[in-house]
């Protein structure tokens, strides 16, 4: 019996206290920043936006935010600090929908009260999604986004946090690598080939009749921009929101066309802008009529993502005042594009065998 | 709750033993029974809320028609009558629960019919505890059981080791454990070998099962990414179902088993290694073992069993696999699997002296691949899905291998070793697949070649101890997740 009983108390003592160690590891070292701000010297691995989005906005200083799906994870926070005189947090979301994007931003402004500015990278494909939508991809788990204390026994207690993150910054801190650069935080370009070496399309059909934008899409809309970007701007009106929508390829817009959905899109977005500019704090830019961007495949890796060159020259381009909207120029932008895409020659243009995109 | 979840190890277990051996210490047996009762249905509960009348309602009628049938001087009619109707009850009640939309829509396909569907949530377990209830109003109408207090019988019915995913107990396996002063005493060598039982259970669901299971979800998402998988795709995604299905089922026995060591009994054994059987007729002799008993005592002796010639035996054989098919699921592809199963052990028991010739091992693997394929029909969402993954499998038409398939079996530690000796990183890439063979290879030989936790003794060792404390401390860092286990739907 006491055999047994000094077993039991041997295998339940170390059991409890490794586990103990593990959850004291993650919690001093933090790697998601769910408790503190990254701590200074240590080499975290800063590569995942769904676990350390929240973290970053609860706890670190900034002023201003810089958002959006993967189209926006190629900016720098330092360009833009440069160009408008703000504390920049980036926090890109791959795949995000407006719905994940507006809970981080609650996040900014519960933690950090009044911001300067935020600065809403608008994706074509949310215009017409469900206010709610949310994917699951780019969620973080609810014990980082919760408040409640006991939930954090899944982050203190996680092996893929040990062996994924806490103990190989702690080893790269003991080697020496020192802090990770932030302006480079889920900047994919530096490994990717761009144009049509690396990326073709194959715009072969001519597109079909284009469907308009129902009475119940126009809705649908309406209900996406005014809960995920509107009311934020009600609810902060010190806080200029640079909105602006972000330029797809001419090959994702021939993917919509060939789909019957380019005019269908267009007016979401005049039904989006119109919405948007009713609010004085929001300017809203659409790069949609840089044509010049737009057609040259060679400043893209797939239909829809840019070189980081695109990122810069929208930063300027917004700081200049380039590509703004404003209720007398919207109608005339909208008659711009649509007559523009909807008689492009994309055949001249990618009439090639390749391959497909997403 | 689960077992595998934080708030069962360190909250509800300790709570509940604490509790149980204390009260019993103090005298108040009932009260520990209340209290094993109160508790059960707490981790029924956390599941749904909805689900808890249910079950209470169960047990009591249950009940009373088993004092009903144990009554002194009731005719043989009315207790024949009474007896069936509460078998009849209970059927209807799993039927209304589990088959209803599965019956209409069956009407609606047959007649053109449009009933609309009723989407009911199935209770969890319910085809556990209505079969062990049945089992306990036959062995009343023949007399076989005790004068049980309702606590008893409650407790029976709603312990939480084996509530939700068996295995299916009888009543003269727990009763006699719940009534006995020895068993009511804390016992360490008990609770040691418990602890051991449990931190298998849990390491073979969560570090084993978990990980198939996401090859096994990926590549059963639909015809469309059947479309995307080659032939080779398709057969190893079938081998990580059986080889999930093993340890997800045979895994949460173990735990519901260790748990029960705990508390100072035992639970019947539920598998005996199944993968190693010669034949299907071995093969359910050694899978899922409670619910054969059931289906055997119950059903197909009742029939005849195989007293009244060859042809009543391979009919009363057809009609136990159906009923398991059917109890497994409402779909064609469960019937259809009961059935195959069933004609394989009729065809067995016939050519029994020639097979019985063949060499262990030939038939061990022709046994094994048989069951791997009737998986896919088990796992797949109809009959017409499953035959097209059958025929990818078979016609070996594409050998490359998805690349998210692979991406799963690229675990937390693989990656850490990785990080750590940089130059491993080349090996997968060298020799495609390498991590996912390993571990198909590493399952297949702990299935063929390991001892299941029923031949291990019940010894004390500082080998075991750390294996102990090795298998629960990975297991507890890897719960961080969402886990379903797949036997809570049958």
């Amino acid at each position: 019996m006491d055999n047994a009983k000094r077993w039991c108390a041997w295998v339940l003592a170390v059991t409890l206290a490794l586990l103990a160690i593990v959850a004291g590891l993650n919690a001093w070292t933090d790697p998601f920043f769910h408790y503190r701000a990254p701590r200074p010297g240590l080499s975290y691995h800063n590569d995942s936006d769904v676990y350390m989005n929240d973290g970053l906005l609860r706890n670190t200083e900034y002023d201003a935010v810089l958002i959006g799906s993967s189209e926006t994870m190629n900016f720098r926070a330092s360009e833009c600090e440069a160009l408008f005189g703000y504390r920049v947090l980036k926090v890109p979301h791959a795949n995000a929908r407006n719905r994940e994007i507006y809970d981080d931003l609650q996040a900014g402004f519960r933690t950090h009260g009044e911001l300067k500015a935020v600065f809403f990278g608008l994706d074509y494909d949310n215009l017409l999604t469900d206010k709610d939508l949310m994917l699951a991809a780019s969620v973080a788990p609810d014990y980082l986004r919760d408040d409640r204390a006991l939930n954090d026994i899944n982050y203190l207690l996680n092996r893929d946090v040990l062996l994924n993150y806490t103990l190989p910054t702690l080893i790269d801190t003991a080697r020496g690598r020192g802090e990770p650069d932030w302006d480079d935080y889920l900047v994919w370009s530096d490994d990717d080939s761009f144009g049509a070496s690396a990326y073709r399309y194959a715009m072969t059909e001519p597109l079909p009749e284009q469907k308009g934008l129902t009475e119940q899409e126009r809705q649908t809309v309406r209900e996406n921009i005014d809960q995920n970007i509107l009311s934020l701007a009600r609810e902060h009106p010190e806080t200029e929101f640079y909105v602006f929508v972000t330029p797809y390829s001419i090959a994702k817009l021939y993917m919509i066309g060939v789909e019957g959905n380019l005019l269908k899109d267009m007016e979401a977005e005049r039904e989006a802008a119109q919405l948007l500019l009713t609010q004085p704090n929001i300017r809203y830019f659409s790069f949609l009529s840089d044509f010049a961007t737009i057609c040259d495949l060679d400043n893209y890796i797939d239909a829809v993502h840019y070189g980081p060159w695109i990122n810069s020259r929208m930063l300027q381009c917004m700081k200049a005042g380039e590509y703004e909207l404003r209720p007398e120029t919207l109608e005339a932008y909208f008659e711009t594009i649509s007559a523009f895409y909807l008689s492009y020659d994309y055949q001249a243009n990618g009439g090639q065998e390749g391959n497909d995109a997403f | 709750m689960l077992f595998n979840s934080y708030i069962f190890i360190f909250l509800f277990l300790p709570l509940a033993l604490a509790g149980y051996f204390l009260l019993n210490r103090l005298g108040r047996n009932k009260l520990a029974q209340a209290f094993l009762i109160g508790m059960s249905l707490w981790f029924y509960a956390y599941f749904n809320l909805s689900y808890l009348p249910i079950i209470c309602l169960s047990i009591l009628g249950n009940y009373l028609i088993s004092r009903l049938l144990n009554r002194q001087g009731l005719e043989q009619k009315w207790r024949k009558l009474l007896l069936a109707l509460g078998i009849l009850a209970n059927v209807a009640a799993i039927g209304y629960y589990k088959y209803f939309d599965f019956f209409l829509s069956n009407l609606n396909a047959l007649f053109h019919a449009d009933f609309s569907l009723r989407h009911i949530v199935l209770p969890l377990g319910i085809s556990f505890f209505t079969f062990q209830q049945i089992s306990y109003l036959v062995d009343s109408y023949r007399g076989e059981t005790g004068d049980y207090g309702f606590l008893e019988y409650a407790l029976f019915v709603s312990f939480f080791p084996q509530l939700v995913a068996g295995p299916i107990v009888l009543h003269s396996e727990m009763i006699p454990q719940f009534r006995d002063p020895e068993l009511r005493r804390f016992d360490w060598g008990s609770f040691a070998h418990g602890l051991f039982l449990f931190s298998v259970g849990l390491g073979k669901k969560v570090l084993l099962a978990d990980v198939l299971g996401q090859a096994v979800d990926y590549g059963y998402a639909g015809l469309d990414r059947l479309y995307a998988l080659s032939s080779l795709d398709v057969i190893l995604v079938s081998l990580c179902y059986t080889f999930q299905i093993y340890f997800d089922f045979s895994g949460y026995c173990d735990m519901a088993t260790g748990i029960c060591r705990m508390f100072h009994m035992r639970l019947p054994q539920n598998f005996d290694s199944p993968y190693r059987a010669v034949s299907i007729s071995d093969y359910w002799r050694r899978w899922h073992m409670s619910l054969g008993r059931f289906l055997r005592t119950y059903i197909y002796f009742p029939l005849g069993g195989s007293r009244k010639g060859t042809v009543r035996t391979y009919l009363n054989t057809m009609a136990i696999f159906l009923v398991s098919g059917i109890w497994h699921g409402a779909n064609w592809t469960f019937i259809l699997w009961g059935a195959l199963h069933g004609l394989l052990s009729c065809l067995t028991r016939a050519v029994d002296r020639w097979w019985s010739r063949w060499n262990d091992w030939v038939r061990r693997i022709l046994t094994f691949l048989t069951i791997n394929g009737l998986f896919v029909l088990f796992r797949a969402d109809s009959v017409m899905t499953a035959v097209r993954y059958l025929v990818r499998m078979m016609r070996l038409e594409s050998f490359t291998l998805d690349r998210q398939i692979l991406a799963f079996f690229d675990t937390a530690e693989l990656q850490f070793l990785e990080y750590l000796f940089p130059a491993l990183s080349r090996l997968p890439a060298q020799i495609p697949g390498l991590h996912l063979f390993l571990f198909l290879i590493g399952s297949f030989l702990i299935v063929m070649f390991g001892k299941n936790t029923w031949q291990m003794a019940e010894k004390l060792s500082a080998g075991r101890g750390l294996a102990t404390l090795a298998l629960l401390s990975c297991s507890i860092l890897a719960l961080s997740g969402v886990h379903i286990f797949l036997y809570f739907n049958f």
